[in-house]
């Protein structure tokens, strides 16, 4: 027994100074690498500056193509072309872009990190896809299938930023098919970047939302109104449709509070008052009624400002107060008789800057 | 006849002992060694562009509860609002302080006082007041109420909170400019994510300007020094570890960002405890595993917090009883994790870890000291065979804490001198030889006097962060 203790011990002891000569190899070696990517990236920027794009023969480009398959020389191209100024990089990416169909069937055999950092590149530069990159393209849609997170957002970035709904309309159909999970909100933030026509996107979102799993619909259905598109009767039918899920719903009501609807004022009353059942889209109704100035509006923020619901009170409270002309508030929060509807009134009130 | 008995005891309990530390060390061999290539891959990650870069995340409230803070308060949310995040707001809850902590906040950022309603959803000891301003576009709250504990003063900030995250924090730390945003990645990478826990360190000798480090160093004060290899180890062994499993029972009080509609469905804070942040980490556990919630609970080590070791070994005993007490308490509360099999890892694994490793482990040492002195007194034991046991385990644990403790300085991109670096060498062998007797001790006292001290504030002597 003694003796196990003290072999395991001391097998132990073995493999943790050899962790540690490894921690410090790796800090000396990082030193050396980052000194070594800086040296590296002085040489392909002068490389680059000492050769016009017109002159680059293909010969340049089959070395340039080994070259970027090594990783660490790949860094240090990246840090050059970041370093170059705008006019003269697109020339040069332009002039070499074929090097990047060359390289592709490597970086699809690399791990995930790597591909991922190859992704991370292309997306920067839409001018790239302009012709003759079907290959990379179809493989970039591929990539918003994978299981990293970072692969798929990179992915997903550089279909944004060429600018072309197909892709999207694509690579959505897959992740949805697939049933690939990735958040709404990167989903949404990401749409917002896209470089295309947004007219354009949109109409094929639209078009393709009834196939969309509840979080691409949330997304979606956000873009449309941080964008303000124009899909009222669209998405009033979301809104009104049974069997709709919730938080796609409540995303409907938000797209309101940004996209005048008239027809949707008396949905949006229906739903404040039945905050017992479905105080969310109560709150979120008192919410989005500060976009519909109408007397019955007030009338039924008044009721609302009463719920027992704290969302729905506080919201309707913020409402109410931001409808009612400064000088009339005061008379407004003494009309009401209860306490806590009163307290949660001054306060937005307060905020206002209103005298309470 | 009573030779033969104390002789088969000690046989036994000798064997008790070599499968006790090889065990333990072999949890800390495995998980050095897991935290050491995770942190290797992170880095790597890093550099390769595999993260989140994202303008928007998703919004936080910060809570931070003080008592008695006037020294560093001030400091502690400038740092916050030197954070590089878009969209958070800050709630400094002020516990029925008795000194000028309120008065601080107040003129340092022209708050005024609002009649503000809230949700009571957590119950609380009676809030005074609410007072409200804007500094550089971020919002402040600071809550006035009756002294009612750590516990209650961060359900009070739940309550107030107007975001659907939260992050709890100590008053005495510190965030770096990016901290808050490693923080979040998690949750926009995997929905299912609802809190996370970062590494916490030890800002004695750190100066930092704008959420950036300036200077790094070790901390002269030789017991800090001590305290940040220990921090090192701990961290970044088992915690980098058990998060492989969604295994980790605790996220430190001092750094842990929150969902906080889980949270309320578990009754926040539970106000009868010491250990406030192991307790709502196991609660959450065992209520999300009881109602088949798909979670995760993620602990990020590139999210760094900077908080204050206490210099004065009056102050750490002080606060090492306190976190064993804690430790008890929720040990006991969930012992529903003990070997069952529902919870797997996190009952086999993290729930022994914590059972035989740290709330036993005083009493397993104690019983250890006394065999080996009963032993020698019969003449039964093998002292050279001790001697290099003893060693042996001495060096495996310095070795071990160098490890991570150059692993950390990898990651964390930081310059130390060589100095310190001959400092860190010889004060892993104190750490190992003499810090963990003395917190042995401090452990094995703790229940003295706990009733007496029970909800209290641990108080400890500050200095003003350098930030």
């Amino acid at each position: 027994m003694n003796s196990i203790a003290e072999n395991t011990l001391y097998i132990y002891l073995i493999v943790f100074l050899s962790m540690l000569v490894f921690d410090v190899v790796s800090i000396l070696y990082r030193k050396v690498t980052d000194k070594n990517t800086e040296l590296l990236t002085k040489k392909i920027e002068e490389q680059i500056a000492n050769k016009k794009p017109e002159d680059i023969s293909s010969d340049d480009i089959k070395r340039l193509a080994k070259n970027l398959k090594k990783i660490g020389y790949f860094i240090a191209f990246t840090s050059a072309i970041d370093n170059m100024p705008e006019d003269r990089r697109k020339k040069y990416l332009t002039k070499i872009k074929s090097v990047f169909r060359e390289i592709l069937p490597h970086y699809q055999k690399e791990e995930i990190i790597r591909q991922t950092y190859f992704i991370h590149f292309l997306a920067q530069y839409p001018y790239l896809y302009e012709e003759n990159m079907d290959h990379v393209l179809s493989y970039i849609i591929q990539c918003t299938t994978k299981d990293s997170v970072y692969l798929r957002e990179n992915a997903l970035n550089t279909l944004y930023s060429i600018g072309k709904t197909s892709y999207i309309k694509e690579a959505f159909f897959q992740m949805n098919y697939l049933n690939i999970k990735h958040h709404h909100k990167l989903i949404t933030d990401g749409l917002m970047k896209y470089r295309g026509d947004t007219k354009e996107l949109a109409n094929m979102l639209i078009e393709e939302l009834k196939n969309y799993d509840e979080d691409y619909k949330v997304a979606c259905i956000n873009f449309f109104g941080y964008k303000k598109i124009d899909c009222k009767e669209f998405i009033y039918k979301i809104l009104t449709s049974p069997i709709e899920h919730k938080e796609v719903k409540i995303a409907c009501i938000r797209y309101f509070s940004n996209v005048h609807y008239e027809p949707v004022i008396e949905t949006l009353y229906e739903l404040l008052s039945d905050d017992k059942n479905n105080w969310e889209y109560s709150a979120i109704a008192a919410m989005t009624l500060k976009k519909y100035p109408e007397k019955k509006t007030l009338e039924v923020l008044k009721r609302a400002v009463r719920s027992h619901n704290w969302y729905v009170r506080a919201n309707a409270a913020a409402s109410l107060i931001e409808l009612t002309k400064e000088e009339k508030r005061k008379d407004l929060i003494q009309s009401i008789d209860d306490l806590y509807a009163k307290e949660a009134l001054s306060y937005q009130s307060h905020l206002l800057g209103g005298d309470v | 006849m009573a030779l033969e008995i104390v002789k088969i005891c000690l046989k036994y309990v000798s064997y008790f002992f070599i499968l006790y530390m090889l065990f333990y060390s072999t949890f800390l061999f495995i998980s050095s060694i897991i935290g050491s290539i995770t942190l290797f891959k992170n880095r790597y990650k890093e550099v390769m562009h595999n993260n989140i870069e994202h303008d928007y995340y998703v919004p936080v409230s910060i809570l931070v509860p003080a008592y008695n803070e006037e020294k560093v308060i001030r400091s502690s949310v400038k740092s916050l609002l030197a954070l590089d995040y878009k969209l958070y707001e800050i709630i400094v809850i002020n516990d029925g302080s008795t000194d000028k902590t309120l008065q601080c906040l107040l003129e340092e950022y022209a708050l005024t006082k609002v009649d503000k309603p809230y949700n009571r959803q957590l119950k609380t000891k009676k809030i005074r007041g609410i007072y409200e301003g804007t500094h550089k576009g971020v919002k402040i709250t600071v809550i006035d109420k009756e002294n009612g504990g750590k516990s209650d003063s961060l359900n009070a900030g739940i309550n107030i909170s107007k975001f659907p995250y939260f992050l709890a924090m100590d008053a005495d730390s510190a965030l770096q400019k990016d901290s808050l945003e490693l923080l979040v990645r998690p949750i926009l990478e995997d929905e299912t994510v609802i809190a996370c826990g970062g590494f916490i360190r030890l800002s004695n000798a750190v100066e930092l300007r704008d959420g950036v480090v300036q200077k790094y160093e070790l901390p002269k004060n030789i017991l800090a020094s001590m305290q940040v290899l220990e921090y090192d180890r701990s961290f970044l062994a088992s915690r980098i570890m058990l998060d492989y499993y969604n295994g980790n029972l605790i996220i430190s009080g001092a750094f842990g960002l929150f969902q906080k509609e889980i949270v309320l469905a578990c009754n926040g804070y539970d106000q009868n405890t010491v250990g406030e942040d192991f307790e709502l980490v196991s609660k959450m556990h065992v209520f999300c595993q009881k109602n088949s919630i798909d979670y995760n609970i993620r602990y990020i080590p590139e999210a760094i917090c900077w908080t204050q070791a206490p210099e004065k070994l009056k102050d750490l005993i002080k606060q090492r009883k306190r976190w064993y007490i804690g430790l008890v308490q929720c040990m006991t509360k969930y012992r529903e994790l003990f070997c069952n099999y529902h919870y797997g890892f996190l009952s086999f694994i993290s729930y022994f870890y914590y059972l035989f490793f740290e709330l036993l482990s005083p009493f397993i040492e104690v019983i250890g000291n006394i065999a080996t002195i009963v032993a020698l007194c019969f003449g039964l034991l093998n002292v050279p065979f001790m001697i290099i046991f003893y060693i042996l385990y001495t060096l495996f644990g310095c070795v071990m804490t160098l490890t991570t403790f150059f692993a950390r300085i990898y990651l964390a991109n930081n310059k130390l001198s060589f100095k310190d670096i001959c400092r860190a060498v010889y004060l892993c062998i104190f750490e190992i030889a003499f810090l963990r007797f003395i917190l042995m001790v401090a452990r094995l006292t703790s229940f003295i006097g706990y009733k007496k001290k029970r909800m209290k504030w641990d108080k400890l002597d500050r200095t003003e962060l350098k930030v």
